[in-house]
């Protein structure tokens, strides 16, 4: 009898050591999820053992975040810069690698990571897998060394900028756009009205300044000269084999050239590490919410398909 | 017959220590383990001492993020010693060790268990308490820390204590 209740209060004893650790351990591990959610690291938390970055630059390079919803990968200006600085703050980083895949983007964050590339006091080299075109062409042209397959798609220097006119569609439901300016070209390319020769000309004239700008970066940064630039800047795109016969990458091969080629010029041997950016669980709130409510005025049925106007936008 | 029967008296100072570290090991790999992840994501791997602090005082941030999860951290360890305690009396530790809380008052509730853990918070000003409160233990009469004798209570372990000619 007596054992029998030494056996029951061990057992609940034991009942409740368990219990306890259960509770503590179920406890702990929502609360870190909870915090991990909302903790994001904005950069890479540097490996100390590692001597060379590799930053990606992957997708279509803009200055601010994408809609939640966008299919297309972005590849945000700010971030990849704020990636570029922390590896050069860090003493043990000799050397970065810039993986590059992406079809160009936005001509204002295409210099900005370009001039980010140039300020950096490390060893940069930019490897270009299927894509590294336009902006992001711009974008390699500022490292110290261009690796590129011989398939990869580069070049396309150039500027494009495009837009959907409905003109002919008003006219065709007897639509009348009724338009007040305070100066005559304040709404230049407004896809409501005809587009006029003059307006036409503006605009050109405004695309070849932007085109200007990219060959004169090209030729500074690939020590090309200009009108030599200038020819190649068709806006065509060149495979790797036909880019390196024409100077605009340095070598044919993949990361293991790229690596190499540090290695040789720093005579190190390169242990890597990957910057990324983590989307937190608030990152994924904010926009959605963002979205949202953007979507709560102009109905929630029109959400459903995109109804934003063309506007003009302006490509490298 | 001489009769045998066992007397409270105040634990031994090693078998306190070695409860609090048997403790110590089951916060680490059982109620702390789900948060090893999110200090991994903020204390640079393969760096040496030095190397962590210079790159923790170069980003509030992160000093914060520190700060902030050893507090947490503090509350579950706290709160391992307040459930356990208060409901057998005994930590797993103590356990092992075959020591016990007692009461005073004859009541070890749990917001008592909870004061007399308060020096696992590793917070300011509290923080301050991780150093003088188990230090106390060796200059008090009773061997008793501080936190135990402002909440009445004691580690006590149960002799065997033979009456007889």
């Amino acid at each position: 009898m007596e054992k029998e209740k030494t056996d029951n209060a061990q057992m609940s004893k034991v009942k409740t050591v368990i219990k306890t650790l259960a509770i503590l351990f179920l406890l702990s591990w929502i609360v870190s999820s909870v915090i991990s959610a909302f903790y994001g690291e904005d950069a890479a938390t540097i490996d100390f053992d590692a001597n060379v970055a590799v930053i990606p630059i992957k997708g279509v390079i803009l200055t601010g975040e994408a809609d939640f919803l966008a299919e297309t990968e972005i590849a945000v200006s700010d971030d990849i810069i704020e990636f570029i600085e922390d590896a050069d703050e860090q003493d043990n980083i000799k050397a970065i690698i810039f993986e590059i895949d992406s079809p160009g983007g936005s001509p204002v964050a295409s210099e900005e990571i370009a001039n980010a590339i140039k300020k950096t006091n490390k060893t940069t080299v930019a490897w270009i897998r299927e894509a590294g075109a336009s902006g992001a062409y711009w974008a390699a042209s500022a490292t110290d060394h261009i690796v590129a397959s011989r398939m990869s798609i580069t070049g396309s220097i150039g500027v494009i900028a495009s837009y959907l006119e409905y003109t002919g569609l008003l006219e065709e439901f007897n639509l009348t756009y009724q338009r007040f300016v305070s100066g005559p070209y304040k709404d230049l390319g407004d896809p409501f009205k005809e587009l006029s020769k003059e307006e036409r000309g503006l605009y050109q004239a405004k695309l070849d300044k932007l085109h200007d700008y990219f060959v004169e970066a090209v030729a500074d940064n690939r020590g090309i000269p200009k009108k030599d630039v200038q020819l190649m800047a068709t806006g065509m795109f060149y495979l790797g084999s036909e880019a390196k016969e024409l100077g605009l990458v340095d070598e044919m091969g993949s990361k293991d050239e790229a690596i190499e080629y540090i290695e040789r010029k720093l005579g190190i041997e390169a242990e890597l590490t990957e910057y990324e950016k983590e989307l937190t669980l608030a990152d994924i709130f904010r926009k959605f919410s963002n979205q949202n409510s953007f979507y709560v005025g102009k109905g929630i049925g029109s959400s459903l398909k995109d109804t934003k106007p063309a506007v003009l936008s302006l490509w490298t | 017959m001489p009769k045998a029967h066992n007397v409270e008296v105040q634990a031994s100072v090693f078998k306190r220590i070695t409860a609090f570290l048997i403790d110590m090991l089951i916060l680490q790999f059982i109620v702390l383990g789900p948060m090893d992840s999110l200090y991994a994501s903020v204390l640079p791997s393969g760096a040496g001492f030095s190397e962590m602090i210079a790159n923790l005082q170069a980003d509030n941030e992160k000093i914060a993020m520190v700060s902030f999860l050893s507090a947490v951290s503090g509350i579950f360890a706290m709160l391992y010693f307040a459930m356990l305690e208060s409901k057998l009396g005994q930590s797993i530790g103590k356990m092992a060790m075959k020591i016990y809380v007692k009461s005073d008052e004859n009541n070890l509730s749990f917001w008592k268990c909870l004061l007399r853990s308060f020096f696992l918070m590793p917070v300011m000003p509290f923080s301050i308490l991780m150093l003088i409160d188990p230090i106390s233990a060796f200059f008090t009469k009773g061997n008793r820390r501080l936190l135990e004798m402002l909440t009445k209570t004691r580690t006590v372990e149960s002799l065997p204590y033979q009456q007889g000619f």
